[in-house]
């Protein structure tokens, strides 16, 4: 702060004459009114100059029956500590009339504002008085309720306290999340389920389904050289209505109990062994060994001909949706708060089930293209099953990921992508020049991820970052003075925290070390350094949820989130603006967008 | 112990060094004794300059050590503090640097840094 203001007092270098404005060149003041009878106020700053925002106030002292109903003003924003307006700002002053006033009033509307030159000068406090004739037929009938208010206070209302008198009125524009809810309410059934068929397929081209890609790929692949397309079809289509059952079942029961039957999944065990399916999995497909075991899970994915595959299919698919891809986007919660508040389990259910569907239609085709392209034994297929092995030990490491430490993580990509590449030949002289590109390549890549864990650094994108040069320029120090989140994991610690920042604006951020979509926030939007700019305006909370302990659970439930990830927004009061809630992934530029509304 | 004590306290007040304020009546009388110049301030608590000044200017070592020998500091928070009509201002931080007679000698309008608060204080000298 000290540095800004120096930094302020050099650039516009005025120690030897400071020559500072007068208050009325530094600040003019305008109000008049519009035809539908508002007021419309500005104040035009001089190059240089700023006002306080919460010094800004405009009231009426001749009232006349009138009295200010909403007051629109720009956003202000943060000056060395103070929350300043630095270009001029408008104000859009909506009036509102007791029920008994007719025809033409007078009113007089004070507007006080106070303010400072960049150059080294705070200016006193000012204020001017503007007449105003009103008709007032244009003008609204203050509501009662507002009314036994605005008449026990007689003291001025301040702008900002008007605007939160006005809460009610905001808060009918509905979250992303309720307004879906509210389609399944108000629309007819075919409506609702295309619609959820739509959101489905948009939501296939999130991460929460990419992991799902290699494993009815695999899936396909394992069940060998006879597959027919038809059997690929087949196969997809049930490891698909499989998933859908498993999402539906668990909505249902999320949004009639308030659990969350896939974050209770994401406990080590589980993970564990279904992890160790897939190393199974990708083993069989090395050639290891036949997956014939009959009474094993694993033996009924890959048996091929007879039912057996099929309900092996059927359970990879309901566990995939549970463990894999435990995602918590807008339609999902949608559905789920439609139960939740009309305890129809049935049309929900049907909701989320098409939905599910719609997530699961690019599946279909890439387990149906999986079988059709097939390539016929030999070398090549010999390959094929080989990648799909590799596939399968990544998306084993990949779920890992939420309870191993990243180090070792990035060890076993770097070990993996290792001997992936020495099998395709990377050491080897001789063989087909694309394969052994791509082989030398991956071979580079993935030492240097080694060399990258040894030297501390767990990145898969920059794993050689520790051998740039540390340097503190003082930009860096700039870029570092974003705040981080304050973790927390239950609503004692929310709290206390809430208590503590009052007076300031939180964002509270629902995540999971489990939750795929959450990383994808704090990579892509969180990590944009715009969106950083605008997050410095809030206070950052993060709710880590990862246990799902009784606890997070009962976090979750008192904010009404079904899982991660969520974005909730509080007021400088700390009061809740539920409206604003943001469920599921968000991008940076509409991110930056819902930061602006608030 | 007491000796001890006192040069922490010492040690610790002269880390956290300020310029020391006193009260204009105050100022007044000691400097009928000493025949310093009075320094006044004219500040508010909302105003983000003189936060800079109290904060930055008035913690430096070099202004402390212009100020001490010949000054005499005194801050007058405009709002609550009875102001002389004499010091009139358009905003704050004003400076009125006067003698022991409430003779204004000097004065200006608004912040400085560090140096040019230091030349100032140089033309008042």
């Amino acid at each position: 702060m000290r540095k800004l203001l120096l930094f302020l007092f050099l650039v516009t270098g005025v120690f030897a004459l400071p020559s500072f404005l007068m208050p009325e060149e530094a600040f003019i003041p305008h109000a008049k009114l519009s035809d539908t009878m508002q007021i419309e106020a500005d104040i035009q700053l001089a190059e240089g100059i700023y006002l306080y925002a919460d010094k800004l106030k405009i009231e009426l002292i001749t009232k006349n029956g009138i009295s200010i109903k909403e007051i629109q003003s720009p956003k202000s924003v943060d000056h060395d500590g103070d929350m300043a307006y630095v270009d001029s700002p408008n104000f859009l002053v909506t009036l509102q009339k007791d029920s008994a006033v007719e025809g033409m009033q007078d009113i007089q509307m004070k507007l006080s504002y106070q303010g400072c030159s960049e150059k080294g000068l705070c200016y006193e406090p000012l204020w001017k008085t503007f007449d105003l004739s009103i008709d007032t037929s244009f003008l609204e009938i203050k509501q009662t309720k507002l009314k036994s208010l605005n008449l026990g206070d007689p003291t001025p209302v301040k702008a900002e306290e008007t605007i939160q008198k006005e809460k009610p009125q905001i808060s009918q524009d509905l979250s992303e999340t309720d307004a879906i809810a509210d389609t399944i309410k108000s629309g007819n059934i075919f409506i609702v389920l295309l619609t959820f068929l739509g959101f489905g397929l948009l939501l296939a081209l999130t991460p929460c389904v990419f992991p799902m890609i290699p494993i009815i790929s695999g899936v396909i692949i394992s069940q060998g050289k006879d597959i027919t397309t038809r059997k690929a079809f087949m196969l997809s289509l049930v490891y698909v209505l499989a998933m859908a059952v498993a999402y539906t079942i668990a909505g249902v029961l999320a949004g009639l109990f308030g659990a969350n039957l896939q974050a209770a999944l994401q406990t080590p065990w589980v993970i564990y062994s279904f992890a160790g399916v897939f190393v199974a999995l990708a083993m069989s497909m090395f050639g290891y060994y036949e997956l014939k075991l009959p009474d094993s899970l694993v033996a009924k994915v890959s048996a091929s001909g007879n039912k057996g595959g099929y309900i092996g299919v059927a359970i990879m698919g309901f566990l995939s949706a549970l463990i894999v891809g435990p995602c918590v986007a807008a339609p999902l919660a949608g559905a789920l708060v439609y139960i939740g508040q009309t305890g129809d389990a049935v049309l929900g259910g049907m909701a989320l089930f098409s939905m599910s569907i719609g997530m699961g239609l690019p599946l279909i085709l890439v387990g149906v293209s999986a079988g059709r392209f097939m390539p016929k034994p030999g070398m090549w297929m010999t390959m094929v099953t080989a990648i799909f092995g590799v596939m399968m030990l990544g998306v084993a490491i990949w779920m890992l990921e939420r309870i191993v430490d990243a180090q070792i993580i990035t060890l076993l990509y770097a070990i993996l992508g290792i001997s992936f590449a020495i099998y395709l030949g990377a050491l080897e002289s001789g063989g087909h020049v694309f394969k052994k590109t791509v082989a030398v390549i991956l071979f580079i890549y993935t030492l240097a991820l080694f060399i990258g864990v040894l030297a501390g650094s767990v990145s898969l994108t920059k794993p050689l970052a520790f051998l740039q040069a540390k340097t503190t320029t003082v930009l860096s120090a700039v870029e570092n003075k974003h705040p981080e989140f304050i973790k927390i994991t239950s609503i004692s610690e929310l709290d206390a925290l809430l208590e503590k920042h009052k007076g300031k604006k939180i964002l509270l951020d629902f995540s999971a070390e489990w939750c795929t979509a959450c990383k994808e926030l704090e990579e892509v939007t969180f990590s944009d350094a715009r969106v950083k700019d605008k997050m410095d305006a809030f206070v950052l909370i993060q709710a880590d949820i990862t246990d799902n302990s009784d606890e997070n659970k009962a976090l979750s439930k008192k904010y009404g989130v079904f899982g991660p990830p969520a974005l909730l927004f509080f007021k400088e009061s700390g009061e809740l603006q539920a409206s604003k809630t943001i469920i599921g992934f968000i991008a940076p530029d509409p991110f930056l967008t819902h930061l602006n509304k608030l | 112990m007491k000796k001890l004590l006192l040069s922490l306290l010492f040690v610790f007040t002269s880390l956290h060094a300020e310029v020391e304020w006193f009260e204009y009546e105050k100022a007044l009388e000691s400097a009928k004794d000493t025949n310093k110049i009075i320094m006044v301030m004219l500040g508010r608590g909302s105003c983000s300059v003189c936060r800079y000044m109290k904060t930055v200017v008035f913690h430096d070592k070099n202004v402390i050590k212009k100020l001490q020998p010949k000054f005499i500091s005194v801050y007058l928070e405009l709002d609550f503090d009875d102001v002389p009509e004499e010091f009139t201002y358009v905003g704050t931080p004003t400076f009125y640097f006067v003698d022991k007679n409430e003779k204004i000698l000097y004065h200006f309008n608004g912040g400085k840094t560090v140096p040019s608060f230091l030349q100032a204080l140089d033309e008042v000298n």
